[in-house]
């Protein structure tokens, strides 16, 4: 009796999953992207050795989704990108999930989904989403790019709509992240880690992180007037650095509360965006009790896009970011015999968007910065400036 | 002189009821579909992807034309977008994983016979187009 139960339940998975494999293959969707850029910089190197031109920047997607039921589905994303020393076009999985969907005001997310965090966190690789070729630093600098860009784990979503009202879009999320050794903020944390070898004897490298938790969410209102949009945005987060099976706990990073407050209007051909956050961390390394360094940076900024016909869009960005938001004169650095720029970034932006047709677009953008915020050093190890520029044209085609 | 005037204003009254009657444009819906009227504020729900099931439970399958005057009007009046923000918007869902976008028709005649075929499905086309093999909904 067994065997025939046994038979019987491996038959019914059989015919499940060829009706499903029937149901995948049928509704299949594929999409994909490929940018290609140009940097040149003034004074400092940004992200690449930008200084001498740098064609170090290109980014690959192919994603593919399908309807395995009216409301489960199935999607993920192959992505490649060159950033300087950041990718060298390996391939990941940028994000792999399934969705479903038992009402409009409730959805269940499971695997790997991009992060909700601020308004443009999500679409932050996908150079067709972006308004200029990078988005704002301060929130979403590339720096750190891969303990925000997405989780792994369970998130909870879905729409309350309220008719006259407009509706209430949330996203919450619980599991884990993934961050790779080559990400700048682990080669920071490194450095500091370092910085206390004369009285530890330990030399930190090849340090990766384990996240052990990242939990947040977003609410946004869609309010009744017409392309307003007003969120807020939180995320929880906590690590423990690694150096190899079996080391002693050397410390690890806290992420207790970052929170992001956003505004989107479209009125017409304007888009105006602004948004401002405060992202506490905490570092704590060996068995030192207090943290060895604990802070709560603060970045706002405004962008301004305006279309001047289908084709031609321009865009302006200020966006400020100070390291300490209780030394916005980086008096710390002085104390360490380092120059007070590295506590702030004040970038002025500009870019023209042309879009060729539906699938084809190109950017030219120019900032101007006064600051070195954001790990500048760790791109400029011979030194660095405080005011400088840097230029950048950008071509994309997706499908 | 007083006739040629009059023959021009009603002329011209005409013109302008033919080119509305053609750029009017109609929300049309599966035969089987239990509603006879819809408001402007779920359908630009329904298009912008927050609401994808209709009040009886079953899935909503939205049907877009790929370009054109209907188009155009349909996304200006009632999702108060451009065609460039809107293909935008799809696009984001599209790369984050966190929608599936509409399906696009080439022709009003191929989007109709979608309708047609699909129930839960939504779709636009112009008046002049729509035929008893499709629902229209009244818009509130």
């Amino acid at each position: 009796m067994k065997r025939y139960v046994v038979v019987f339940v491996a038959f019914g998975l059989l015919l499940s999953t060829v009706v499903y494999a029937e149901s995948f293959l049928k509704n299949i969707r594929v999409n994909g992207f490929l940018s290609q850029a140009f940097m040149k910089s003034s004074k400092n190197n940004f992200l690449t050795r930008s200084k001498k031109g740098s064609f170090e920047i290109n980014e690959l997607g192919l994603t593919l989704s399908t309807n395995l039921t009216d409301r489960l589905r199935f999607g993920m994303q192959l992505f490649s990108r060159d950033l300087g020393d950041l990718g060298n076009n390996s391939v990941v999985l940028d994000w792999a999930f399934a969705d479903y969907r038992l009402t409009n005001w409730l959805g269940i997310r499971l695997g790997k989904v991009k992060a909700p965090l601020g308004f443009y966190n999500e679409g932050r690789d996908t150079d067709f989403l972006r308004p200029m070729a990078f988005l704002p630093q301060g929130i979403y600098t590339e720096a750190y790019r891969g303990f925000i860009v997405a989780y792994q784990g369970a998130g909870l979503y879905g729409n309350i709509l309220m008719d006259k009202l407009g509706d209430i879009g949330y996203h919450a999320f619980i599991g884990t992240g993934n961050i790779s050794k080559d990400e700048t903020l682990v080669k920071h944390l490194e450095n500091i880690l370092n910085m206390l070898e004369p009285y530890t004897g330990i030399t930190i490298s090849n340090m990766s992180i384990n996240t052990k938790l990242a939990a947040g969410g977003r609410v946004e209102w869609n309010t009744p007037l017409t392309g307003l949009r007003l969120g807020g945005s939180y995320l929880n987060y906590d690590s423990e650095f690694l150096v190899h099976p079996g080391a002693p706990n050397i410390g690890g990073l806290k992420v207790p509360g970052w929170l992001v407050l956003s505004m989107e209007y479209m009125a017409g051909n304007f888009t105006l965006a602004a948004e401002y956050s405060e992202m506490k961390t905490e570092i704590s390394a060996f068995d030192i009790p207090e943290p060895l360094e604990k802070q709560t940076n603060q970045t706002y900024y405004v962008m301004l896009s305006y279309m001047l016909n289908n084709k031609v869009t321009l865009t302006g960005l200020v966006d400020i970011h100070y390291d300490d938001k209780d030394d916005k004169k980086g008096e710390k650095f002085v104390e360490m015999g380092l120059p007070d720029y590295m506590g702030w970034r004040k970038d002025m932006g500009l870019c023209l968007r042309y879009q060729v047709n539906k699938n084809w677009m190109l950017k030219a953008e120019w900032h101007a910065i006064d600051g070195a915020a954001l790990y500048m050093h760790l791109y400029n190890l011979d030194g660095f400036e405080k005011k400088w520029n840097y230029f950048i044209f950008k071509t994309s085609v997706s499908f | 002189m007083k006739k040629i005037i009059l023959m021009s204003i009603i002329l011209a009254f005409c013109c302008v009821g033919f080119f509305s009657q053609e750029e009017a444009i109609g929300i049309i819906v599966n035969k089987g579909n239990g509603l006879s009227s819809i408001t402007t504020n779920v359908l630009r729900n329904i298009y912008l992807g927050k609401q994808i099931l209709w009040p009886d439970d079953k899935t909503i399958r939205v049907a877009v034309l790929k370009e054109g005057k209907i188009h155009d009007k349909f996304l200006k009046t009632i999702v108060k977008q451009n065609a460039t923000q809107f293909n935008l918007f799809w696009q984001n869902q599209t790369f984050t994983g966190t929608g599936v976008a509409p399906t696009i028709f080439q022709t009003e005649d191929e989007l109709k016979t979608f309708i047609r075929d699909n129930p839960g499905s939504i779709g636009y086309i112009s008046m002049a187009a729509i035929d008893d093999t499709v629902k229209k909904l009244s818009v509130l």
